[in-house]
């Protein structure tokens, strides 16, 4: 069942490496019916220009006793 | 003759001594919205009738000698607060129709200080929350500085920005995420305060984010800011994060008359943030260490201090992203998005709809890591201060990343003290470039909104720069 995980998994995998036609096809509703390629596109290089910071945050050191903070 | 650049304190003493009525004084506020609103892009909806009955209701409270400082008083509200039966259009087409049945707390509160709602104000589209690029970020159009209408009033409060430059309300009230009520007070050259996280009730107000918004006063003076701060503090049960975070809030509040007095002139241990004034204009250099010097002369014990090195923006973006792009799903999934006025904005929403789960809980994770370290940094200084921004107010028309290239802010004061949670007052100190102006922000820690208010006040007692006129209004 199409999903916002599913949407979500393509893109950041369209943001890494897939190529754009294939992050289209995977990307399901509710979301991306409402998207053009070229849009589409757009959010892939928006996603492909943040994934170093993005990647680099990921590895920001946190223990298991680390809790969030929703003030 | 009436001085639309008065601050409340005079307006209130005119009312008082019965020089002007409030029905005379909403009248001549509207007209000003009438005749300058478009011009800056700056409102939404005038609400003349609502005006007409509470400055009604406030001339006859002023007969029987109601003195409230803020009876019979104009102001407008950025077009995020609910207004009964008033169009609320979280400046965006795909709510532009959309009408509540009751007011927000902070609209309802003033409304019980007697104050006169004349305007719905301007702001940028869903307070920005779709990662807007350019100053065209509402159906409204881009909102204009007074100081020069090239150029941008800032955002996301952008119309309370200009609206209160101007003089078209002696005060609006506005909003922040991250930056939104300093960036257009820095933008606009007037005096912004951003609350303690859970100051004021956001009961009636568009979600951004639900762990970061916060609604504030935005006017030409410290003095009148916190006046309006009185009014609108304190617990509300329709917003449990006021019971939580701030719960001594209203307890804490002492009038600007009471602050202003020399002998409750408070010192404080200031912290100048170390590289947030290396790489910014010029004249925002220059402005922001003639401030400095005020502050000394003033007494405050001033020093540098090394701001911690923490991914403030990553954090904050991913936070702002996933709460965002849940405030507003219904737009995403029905496509309405694609309505949006910026360009940016029409795909932004459905970029931060992918964002995982365990990337937002880690950043609220790292959240608690950067709080700790703000708050040790509050243990060694009182405010931490810095340029509000790097440069003057963005040009109307190129994308926010075509110009200003060579400048920058150096550590994210702005995003870090969202993150906190942090009151801040944002003042303007002087003018740059086109004849824009400059600000400094002096940040408190949480719950220490009276500290930085005082600091601010006695500043502007011993400066200019709140009291300068854009011509031509």
């Amino acid at each position: 069942m199409p999903s916002r995980r599913t949407f979500a998994k393509s893109l950041l995998a369209a943001g890494a490496a897939l190529p754009l036609a294939e992050a289209l096809a995977q990307c399901p509703p509710p979301y991306a019916q409402h998207l053009t390629p070229a849009e589409l596109e757009r959010i892939v290089a928006d996603v492909q220009e943040v994934a170093p910071q993005l990647d680099a945050f990921r590895r920001f050191p946190l223990s298991n006793s680390d809790a969030p903070d929703f003030v | 003759m009436i001085d639309a650049f008065s601050s409340i304190e005079d307006l209130g003493r005119a009312l008082r001594a019965k020089e002007v009525s409030a029905v005379e004084l909403a009248r001549f506020y509207i007209e000003r919205l009438a005749k300058y609103g478009d011009r800056l892009g700056a409102v939404v909806t005038i609400t003349r009738d609502r005006a007409m009955a509470e400055a009604e209701a406030a001339d006859r409270a002023l007969a029987s000698g109601d003195n409230r400082p803020l009876l019979g008083i104009p102001y407008g509200v950025k077009d995020l607060l609910a207004t009964k039966g008033i169009p609320t259009t979280w400046g965006a087409e795909p709510y532009r129709n959309q009408v509540f049945d009751y007011d927000a707390t902070v609209v309802e509160r003033l409304t019980n200080a007697g104050a006169v709602l004349v305007a719905k104000l301007a702001m940028v589209e869903l307070a920005g929350g779709f990662g807007y690029n350019n100053a065209d970020a509402s159906f409204t159009g881009p909102g204009r500085t007074p100081w020069n209408t090239g150029f941008w009033s800032g955002g996301s409060s952008s119309g309370p920005g200009a609206a209160v430059a101007a003089a078209l309300v002696p005060f609006a009230i506005g909003s922040e995420t991250s930056g939104s009520i300093l960036t257009p007070a820095a933008f606009s050259g007037i005096t912004g305060l951003r609350p303690t996280y859970g100051a004021v009730s956001r009961h009636g107000a568009m979600a951004l984010c639900w762990t970061l918004d916060k609604i504030g006063p935005m006017a030409r003076s410290a003095a009148d800011c916190n006046t309006v701060f009185g009014a609108i503090v304190g617990e509300d049960p329709r917003d449990p994060t006021t019971a939580r975070v701030f719960p001594s809030g209203r307890a804490n509040w002492v009038a600007s008359s009471v602050m202003a007095r020399a002998a409750n002139q408070r010192k404080a241990r200031i912290g100048l943030v170390k590289g947030s004034w290396d790489h910014v204009q010029p004249a925002v250099r220059d402005n922001f260490l003639a401030s400095v010097e005020v502050l000394r002369a003033q007494g405050h014990t001033l020093s540098e201090v090394t701001y911690p090195d923490l991914p403030y923006g990553p954090t904050i973006s991913l936070i702002v992203d996933a709460e965002g792009a849940s405030a507003f799903e219904d737009i995403l999934q029905d496509g309405r998005a694609k309505q949006l006025r910026a360009v940016a904005d029409r795909t932004g929403g459905f970029a931060s709809a992918a964002t995982l789960a365990i990337d937002y809980l880690r950043a609220q994770r790292v959240r608690a890591k950067i709080r700790q370290a703000l708050l040790r940094l509050f243990e060694e200084v009182d405010l931490v201060v810095s340029p509000t921004r790097a440069t003057v107010a963005y040009p109307v028309g190129p994308n926010f990343d075509e110009v200003y290239r060579d400048f920058r802010s150096g550590p994210a004061v702005i995003p870090s003290m969202n993150l906190l949670g942090a009151p801040c007052v944002a003042l303007p100190n002087g003018f740059g470039e086109n004849g824009l102006p400059t600000s400094i922000q002096l940040n408190a820690a949480p719950a220490h909104d009276t500290l930085a208010v005082n600091v601010a006040i006695h500043y502007q007692s011993a400066t200019r720069h709140h009291l300068a006129k854009p011509a031509g209004f």
